[in-house]
């Protein structure tokens, strides 16, 4: 009888141990098969990696051939210049082209939680670009002086658009929850808040969420501002 | 009897032992291969590349590609101009040339100087039923910079990076902070290739010209004059993050 009892409870412990097993492999397999399709593509996966890879070892030459010129700059043009110099590298920091650190605020922006009720109208539950846009024009309206939008610094050729179920910035996909920097006085910048505005219009469907940072880090634009098409008209 | 019982039941016969270590071996075997299993689940999520699929992948590798050579012209230019420094290393007069010429590029670039080139012109009127609405204008710039617009100006003031357009009290348009009013009807300037710009705003069903419901004229025009931004940037609350050497 106490090894009838003592064999059912081995019994037991197998079953459910295998049965966790077979699921697991199961899950496992269907995995593969999702991912089958792309094991053909490992030379393109190598590809992708080395793109990338190349592409971030420029990144870096790039920047320390940017501290280089700007310690050249410096040393070849001494007295004299170092107006220039600063205003130089001011433009610089202006344009968008180096890290900047502020107060501010950070707003994060997610999308809604639909009521389920029929009659929702989902379009209402999501950020769209024409939001970012007006949140972004409200916040330079408030005197920000650099903002971000998760990461991607939002220059003078910046372009924010709706690409499906995505949102691109600086060809950048970015995605809810959006993180939305601006460094600027934190008093004006706050206000965008007020009852009315678009801000508090769109808290109806949408979470957005504001809050006061004394130092707000914004990165700077990766790519260049481009300027083929015009030329300076001298006075 | 009593004794016997109890004897029987506390007894540890090799037999029981036996049992007991092998059902303690078999758990652990199949725990640990189960968190093995999970493990390894895990880390397949992980490598998001490895999931991509075959259109995705190329896409991003052109991204890539896009970026590295953008990075690389940057890098290219910074070089030359290293290059151009280091010859006037001993003629101070020459290398203050070259800083003035990078400087008037930033300054350019910022939208402080009066620049000219080809590009459209676009005029949006106001009619009784339908008026433009500041989201409306905010669109239009960003569809003008999508088709690489370099420089834009409406009624004449210069769009720069900081430029605000937003509606007060529902019916003025106001630009850069309410310093500047605007009202309709609206001559915007965009200096960049044409065909591009002319393309993107007449696109099918989705051009700005189709979107709109109100009449919008964009015509083509060549060698035209954008003003400078007569403001000031502001820039007392931002500090450079200089990286550590």
């Amino acid at each position: 009888m106490k090894l009838n009892a003592k064999s059912i409870l081995i019994l037991v412990i197998c079953f459910i141990l295998s049965t966790a097993i077979t699921l697991q492999l199961r899950t496992m397999a269907s995995e593969d098969a999702i991912a089958s399709g792309t094991f053909g593509n490992g030379e393109l996966r190598d590809s992708l990696f080395k793109a990338e890879e190349r592409y971030k070892s420029m990144q870096s030459q790039l920047s320390e051939s940017t501290k280089e010129l700007e310690k050249i700059r410096k040393e070849t043009t001494k007295e004299g210049a170092t107006d220039k110099n600063d205003e130089l590298n001011r433009n610089n920091m202006i344009l968008g082209l180096t890290d900047v650190t502020g107060p501010g605020i950070v707003i994060t922006a997610k999308d809604g939680t639909p009521t389920g009720a029929a009659t929702d109208n989902m379009s209402l539950f999501l950020i769209h670009d024409a939001d970012l846009r007006e949140i972004i024009s409200e916040l330079w309206n408030a005197g920000a002086q650099a903002i971000s939008v998760n990461d991607q610094r939002i220059v003078s050729s910046t372009c924010i658009m709706c690409a499906g179920n995505i949102i691109s910035i600086n060809n950048e996909k970015v995605n809810s929850p959006f993180v939305i920097k601006a460094i600027g006085n934190q008093e004006s910048l706050y206000g965008i808040d007020r009852p009315g505005g678009y801000i508090q219009y769109m808290k109806a469907y949408t979470s957005v969420d504001l809050k006061k940072a004394d130092s707000v880090e914004i990165p700077k634009f990766e790519g260049a501002i481009s300027q083929k098409y015009i030329t300076q008209v001298k006075e | 009897m009593e004794n016997e019982n109890k004897k029987k039941s506390c007894k540890h016969t090799p037999q029981s032992i036996f049992l007991a270590v092998i059902v303690c071996l078999v758990t652990v075997v199949m725990v640990s291969s189960v968190s093995i299993q999970l493990k390894s689940v895990d880390e397949y999520k992980d490598a998001n590349i490895e999931g991509l699929r075959e259109d995705e992948l190329k896409k991003q590798i052109a991204s890539y590609k896009e970026k590295y050579e953008e990075a690389q012209t940057k890098y290219e230019e910074n070089q030359n101009k290293i290059i151009e420094y280091k010859a006037t290393e001993t003629k101070n007069e020459e290398a203050e040339k070259l800083l003035n010429k990078e400087l008037e590029q930033t300054r350019m670039l910022l939208g402080l100087t009066d620049v000219k080139g080809n590009g459209v012109t676009i005029t949006l009127k106001d009619t009784f039923e339908e008026q433009y609405t500041s989201e409306n204008l905010r669109y239009l710039i960003n569809e003008l910079k999508y088709a690489g617009a370099e420089a834009i100006s409406i009624n004449d003031n210069r769009i720069i990076n900081t430029t605000d357009i937003v509606t007060i009290n529902n019916s003025f348009i106001v630009l850069d902070s309410g310093r500047t009013r605007i009202a309709s009807p609206y001559v915007i300037k965009a200096i960049g290739d044409p065909k591009y710009l002319l393309s993107t705003l007449n696109m099918k069903n989705s051009g700005f010209v189709d979107l709109m419901e109100i009449k919008v004229t964009v015509e083509q025009t060549n060698d035209m004059v954008i003003k400078k931004y007569d403001g000031e940037y502001k820039y007392n609350y931002l500090t450079e993050n200089k990286e550590e050497e």
